[in-house]
């Protein structure tokens, strides 16, 4: 394995290493596992819908706002303690460190959607639903939902890298995060057929690879 | 085999921080890079190190152009910077770890580099402390630490002595003496000039972003023609008088409270040829000599003559 490599790995399992400690990853993996669990006891009629299928649109919303401010945050946070320093004087690319963490945040959250996901699943196979058909009708929006939190985190990246204040990225990423995130909604919205999921994932893995080029774009102009 | 600085240039929006800074580096170099804040020292740390790409001019080792050699000088430097932070959550020993693996190093190598590390800045005792629960002083050492880790062959110290205990300061400046190995370069920059004194073997004097003197610290003293300093203490009070010492290279005799005078030899006076002179004066005059010492001016001096600031 050559240098890029090999450093881009160690960056992303040392990201995970800081993600796994950070109190906002702990909160997610308790947290929304807990709040499915929740949800069930105060409304245990969700309209028809079976809690899986809830709880796998409901993890997109939740989980990619506050990735979003984490990333922003974080980022923000580093640039201006200049932590970057030290990595960026050793065979590192600059756009490295927002790819690791970028996808060191993304595992965390799909770690926690499926969690959530599996809490609703077992809820709902204690009360006798089918689980076969559960996980087919809560595909498509887990699908939907872990492609909006990948461009909420996207979005939270970019602020972090484009904003000098912490306050100013947490507060766009918690408006805008969430709010760019439903563009992978939209097809499904618009359009019929098989297309309008393939066209909203395409969505998901486009936009967050074009926000990350652009990331990694301004911060390689930046003066650290 | 040398670092070479060519007409560095570099202007932050209107600021100008680096004009047209040139100098050149011999191996072993110890490099006392001197300025008041803000006069371009950390610009140029940064531009050697790839922090900062955007300058005009050049830098080059060993005759290449660092721009095209990237990953080989990431190899060769370790950089302590002067107020970078750390990621709080990681202990001190995982920090190293992490550094030490970036740096391309692994395995038992990496832990015995990491382990000597962290015996050398006496960073031991809190291996497995988190970062966020260091104090200055301790987070100093271990920029210290990391830097060191793959024994690079430039070291690039921007105000290492910055926020330290007087012990802690101590326990650096040796640390740096026994890092110039001859082989090694080593660049350090500080405002305080009496940090240079014993540690460079050269001086490069920074003001408003432009190289105002390069040269050895003699050099610098023996240029602006500051004169030595005999320090003369009496053990009875005796009082000095200037005219003694008419016909003598003295300058100026300055008294410094009941028993203790100054004597400002003229500049470029060597003070071995005067000292058997200045002790027959004091002795012809009975004068009760406690002690005779030869001051050097500082880099201080030379400073306050280049810049003008002590006017």
């Amino acid at each position: 394995m050559n240098t890029m490599w090999r450093n881009l790995a160690i960056l992303y399992l040392d990201e995970l290493r800081g993600f796994g400690r950070s109190r906002v990853m702990l909160v997610l993996w308790i947290g929304l596992p807990l709040v499915t669990a929740l949800f069930r006891l105060l409304q245990p009629n969700l309209e028809g819908m079976p809690l899986t299928t809830f709880t796998a649109l409901m993890t997109g919303s939740i989980g990619g706002t506050l990735s979003a401010v984490l990333m922003a945050t974080t980022i923000t946070g580093e640039r201006l303690s200049k932590v970057y320093d030290l990595f960026l004087v050793r065979p590192i690319r600059r756009g490295w460190l927002l790819v690791a963490k970028y996808l060191a945040a993304l595992t965390g959250l799909f770690v926690a959607a499926f969690l959530a996901v599996a809490v609703g699943l077992a809820v709902d196979a204690f009360n006798g639903l089918p689980a076969l058909s559960l996980i087919e009708a809560a595909l498509v929006p887990l699908l939907l939902s872990l492609s909006a939190m990948a461009v909420a985190t996207a979005v939270g990246l970019l602020f972090g890298v484009l904003f000098n204040s912490v306050a100013a990225a947490a507060i766009l990423s918690v408006y805008l995060g969430n709010q760019l995130s439903a563009i992978v909604l939209l097809p499904m919205v618009f359009l019929t057929g098989a297309w309008p999921l393939v066209i909203a994932l395409g969505t998901g893995l486009l936009v967050p690879v074009g926000l990350l080029l652009a990331s990694a774009a301004i911060f390689q102009r930046k003066t650290l | 085999m040398s670092i070479s600085f060519n007409a560095l240039s570099k202007a932050y929006g209107k600021i100008q921080a680096l004009r047209e800074v040139t100098f050149t580096l011999e191996p072993g170099d110890v490099l006392g890079y001197i300025g008041p804040n803000g006069a371009g020292k950390s610009t140029t740390m940064r531009i050697l190190t790839g922090l900062i790409r955007d300058y005009q001019g050049s830098v080059s080792i060993d005759g290449r152009n660092i721009e095209t050699m990237r990953d080989e000088l990431h190899r060769r430097i370790g950089f302590v910077p002067q107020e970078a932070g750390f990621q709080e959550w990681r202990t001190v020993s995982h920090a190293l770890r992490t550094f030490g693996q970036l740096s391309g190093l692994s395995g038992q190598d990496l832990e015995r580099r990491i382990g000597a590390a962290l015996q050398r800045l006496d960073l031991k005792d809190v291996a497995t402390r988190r970062i966020a629960l260091l104090s200055g002083g301790m987070r100093q050492r271990l920029r210290f630490a990391q830097a060191l880790l793959h024994d690079p062959d430039i070291l690039i110290l921007d105000e290492p002595l910055n926020g330290l205990d007087p012990a802690s300061r101590f326990q650096m400046k040796k640390l740096i003496q026994e890092l110039a190995d001859g082989k090694r370069y080593i660049i350090f920059s500080s405002h305080i000039l009496g940090e240079m004194e014993d540690l460079a073997t050269r001086i490069a004097i920074l003001h408003q972003g432009t190289i105002k003197r390069f040269g050895t610290p003699e050099g610098l003293r023996a240029e602006f023609g500051l004169g030595s300093v005999i320090e003369i203490e009496s053990s009875r009070r005796d009082s000095l008088q200037a005219d003694w010492f008419a016909g003598l290279p003295v300058e100026r005799c300055q008294a410094q409270g009941r028993n203790r005078y100054l004597l400002h030899l003229t500049g470029g006076t060597p003070v071995e040829t005067c000292m058997p002179a200045v002790m027959g004066v004091l002795a012809r005059h009975d004068f009760a000599l406690s002690s005779l010492r030869h001051l050097q001016p500082s880099l201080e001096d030379v400073y306050l003559a280049l810049t003008g600031e002590g006017a």
